[in-house]
């Protein structure tokens, strides 16, 4: 299956780009949010320390899958499905 | 023992009185917004004009502004509203209330009006009222630099405090603000510009060289202590990306949970809306990073178009509900057009959220026929052309200049107005962040995201994180209660003064510290429980003035948010339920009827002197 990446705020989490780092990428079936945020550590090494700590997303910070948080779907586990599009969240203030 | 010194100047009689307040007012109020409310709901006389001599502007800095840095350099202007007709209060970073308070004073109360333009200069003590009439007319940018220069000071922002109003605010537009210096700060909302008009006020400037830590116990201490807190605050995360990106991180996230307001709150999600994120506008047009006065955090991003059909002449300064209210609220996605109408808006003297609320409604009328124009969504040359006229009063401007609400009545569609208590909403869609269903439509000063900003829980889980979609009875008491605490401690940062982008984080500023503060700079005995009740003072204190007027009293959804969003990750929801259920909640734990304060509340709260308003 196929789905959008992007991550907000790169400066933030320490990557090398100003504008949103956005990323179409196939995955197994039965993928999960954290089998994403896996790709990316591998992408760009460190990351997942960035987002997760503890097993957990680090506080302020979150995870999207088409709008909703994580949190409020099955946290890292949540299941992905062709098309999906995953925001990774930094804190922010307005 | 803290001591709030304020003066009070008579445009009329161009008489100065000096007044002192003391504990036993500023341990009920501080300053700020605390003050200035119960000092308007004293002064104002019911049902006056607000355009009239009779208004005054109270201009506030707080008992710690400007004392520690911790974001404390804001200044808080409470008035009577010209757009609502009610208590309006507005809020400014820059440096205004740094020199305000080293000027010798702690607030400016600003009565009467002058027969002819006027600026007002506190330098040191002494307060001198000058002639403006050469300088009436100017941009905000040019009249600050005026004001700089004809008073021995170089022509840099950092170099004294000035407030100054623009065309808009001088042709009595009432959704004109007031800029503060320290570049393009404003005290936006409710009209307050077009008072300061009413009274041929051109400007204000400050400058002193007061001790503002003269008063404080321990001078070391407190000195040490803070730095402490400064530290705790840098530490968290919020701080680091603010200071990063800005707030303009609040578009991608925004638009990605549907909440992002689009075409005058259409939908809530716009696919075009990738180049008006923050993230592209740093790495396109973002020149530099700036710090308000006594704030570690420096998250304001200045910006530069240096060629094209939208390029301006130096540097502007940019922010997330600008972007949004110029730039996807009108239906416009051209960064460079957005960046360039924020700087002329500024120019002109504008509160950025209601000209965008009032040119959507505008361009949402013709496009139904019932407002002769020729406009369409996203359509740059028309808007700046609106803009401008509505700056000045010209044709059809002038009905653009009384704002949304009233150009909605006047052209025989009350449903293009999207806001609450007669003010247009800001970059949040209700349906989307049903925390804001009950915060926008309870807020006092009506369509505000700064009263209670729901996405510190329902996205940051700060205290304690809420779904911004559930709504279950648990869900709707939980954001009942945290809609309350938010209102509460938001009026404290009004009133301290100190900025709100310091609560956003668990390393934040909360009551608890600032009991402490308030404990070791003036050997007050106050606790965190005792800060909160300030804060609930502060917000009954503003729902009587609304009791007073009979305006505004009872708290309404607007119909518009009982429709749910046809597009986008929200798709389907509504603001209804949220705000039916929770404000029945919502009345009950604050102990009100039909959003009427009760006199149970008023002595638990040591407000007995208003009842006679009941």
């Amino acid at each position: 299956m196929r789905i959008k990446v992007k991550i907000m705020a790169p400066l933030y989490f320490g990557l090398n780009s100003v504008d949103q780092i956005s990323l179409d990428l196939n995955l197994a079936d039965g993928a999960t949010v954290e089998d994403v945020v896996d790709i990316l550590n591998e992408l760009y090494p460190g990351f997942k320390d960035k987002i997760i700590r503890n097993g957990k997303i680090i506080d302020m910070h979150d995870i999207l899958v088409n709008g909703r948080s994580v949190d409020f779907l099955d946290g890292l586990r949540t299941r992905l499905k062709d098309g999906d599009f995953v925001l990774i969240v930094s804190p922010f203030g307005g | 023992m803290a001591v709030f010194r304020v003066a009070r100047i008579d445009l009329h009689t161009e008489k100065v009185t000096e007044e002192v307040y003391k504990d036993d007012v500023l341990k009920k109020f501080l300053g700020g917004r605390g003050l200035g409310s119960y000092l308007a709901l004293k002064e104002i006389p019911k049902g006056i004009d607000p355009l009239s001599p009779s208004n005054r502007l109270y201009i506030f800095a707080g008992p710690l502004s400007a004392m520690a840095n911790l974001s404390t350099s804001r200044v808080t202007v409470v008035t009577k509203s010209p757009l609502t007709g009610s208590l309006t209060h507005s809020n400014a970073g820059g440096n205004f209330a740094y020199w305000l308070r080293k000027s010798g004073y702690d607030g400016l109360i600003i009565e009467g009006a002058a027969e002819d333009p006027v600026y007002i200069v506190v330098k040191d003590g002494d307060v001198a009222i000058k002639p403006a009439k050469h300088l009436w007319g100017k941009w905000t940018g040019a009249t600050i630099k005026a004001l700089l220069r004809e008073n021995g000071f170089p022509e840099e922002e950092k170099a004294a405090g000035a407030a100054v109003i623009g065309p808009a605010g001088e042709n009595l537009v009432k959704i004109a603000g007031i800029r503060m210096s320290d570049y393009e700060r404003f005290a936006g909302r409710g009209g307050v510009g077009a008072v300061m008009g009413s009274k041929k006020l051109k400007g204000i400037l400050v400058w002193g060289t007061r001790d503002l830590l003269k008063d404080v116990k321990d001078r070391a201490k407190f000195i040490a202590e803070s730095t402490k807190l400064a530290q705790r605050l840098m530490s968290g995360p919020t701080a680091k990306a603010l200071h990063i990106y800005g707030t303009n991180l609040l578009t991608a996230v925004i638009n990605s949970l549907g909440a992002y307001p689009v075409r005058n709150f259409e939908t809530g999600h716009a696919e075009e809306a990738d180049k008006l994120t923050g993230e592209y506008i740093k790495k396109n047009y973002v020149v530099e990073t700036h710090a308000c006065m006594m704030c570690p955090i420096a998250c304001t991003q200045h910006v530069m178009v240096k060629s094209g059909p939208y390029k301006f002449v130096g540097k502007a300064k940019y922010e997330y509900e600008n972007t949004w209210a110029l730039g996807a609220n009108v239906g416009l996605f051209d960064p460079e057009a957005d960046l360039r109408l924020q700087k002329l808006a500024n120019e002109l003297g504008f509160d950025t959220i209601s000209l965008g609320n009032t040119l959507a409604a505008a361009v949402e009328l013709a496009k139904k026929g019932k407002l002769k124009l020729d406009v369409d969504w996203g359509d740059a040359g028309a808007l700046a052309d609106l803009v401008i006229r509505t700056a000045n009063r010209s044709d059809i401007g002038d009905d653009l200049a009384e704002g949304d609400y009233r150009l909605s009545l006047k052209y025989g569609d009350p449903s293009v107005f999207r806001g609450s208590r007669g003010q247009g909403l800001p970059a949040y869609d209700p349906r989307a962040l049903k925390g804001f269903a009950l915060s926008y439509f309870t807020a006092n000063r009506g369509g505000d995201h700064l009263e209670a900003y729901s996405p510190t829980w329902e996205v940051l889980g700060v205290p304690e994180k809420v779904d911004p979609l559930c709504e279950t009875p648990e869900c709707i008491e939980k954001q009942a209660r945290i809609v309350i605490y938010a209102q509460h401690l938001m009026a404290l940062t009004d009133s301290v003064t100190y900025c709100k982008f310091a609560t956003l984080d668990h390393e934040g500023i909360f009551e608890k510290d600032l009991a402490y503060l308030f404990n070791l700079a003036y050997d007050w005995d106050v606790t965190p429980e005792d800060m909160l009740a300030i804060g609930e003072r502060i917000f009954n204190v503003e729902r009587l003035f609304h009791v007073k007027e009979g305006k505004w009293v009872k708290d309404e959804l607007n119909p518009h948010f009982r429709n749910p969003i046809p597009t986008g990750p929200a798709k389907g929801h509504s603001a209804a339920k949220m705000f039916d259920e929770g404000i029945k909640i919502y009345y009950k734990l604050r102990g009100w009827v039909d959003g009427k304060p009760t006199y149970d509340v008023l002595k638990r709260l040591g407000l007995e002197e208003f009842q006679y308003l009941l």
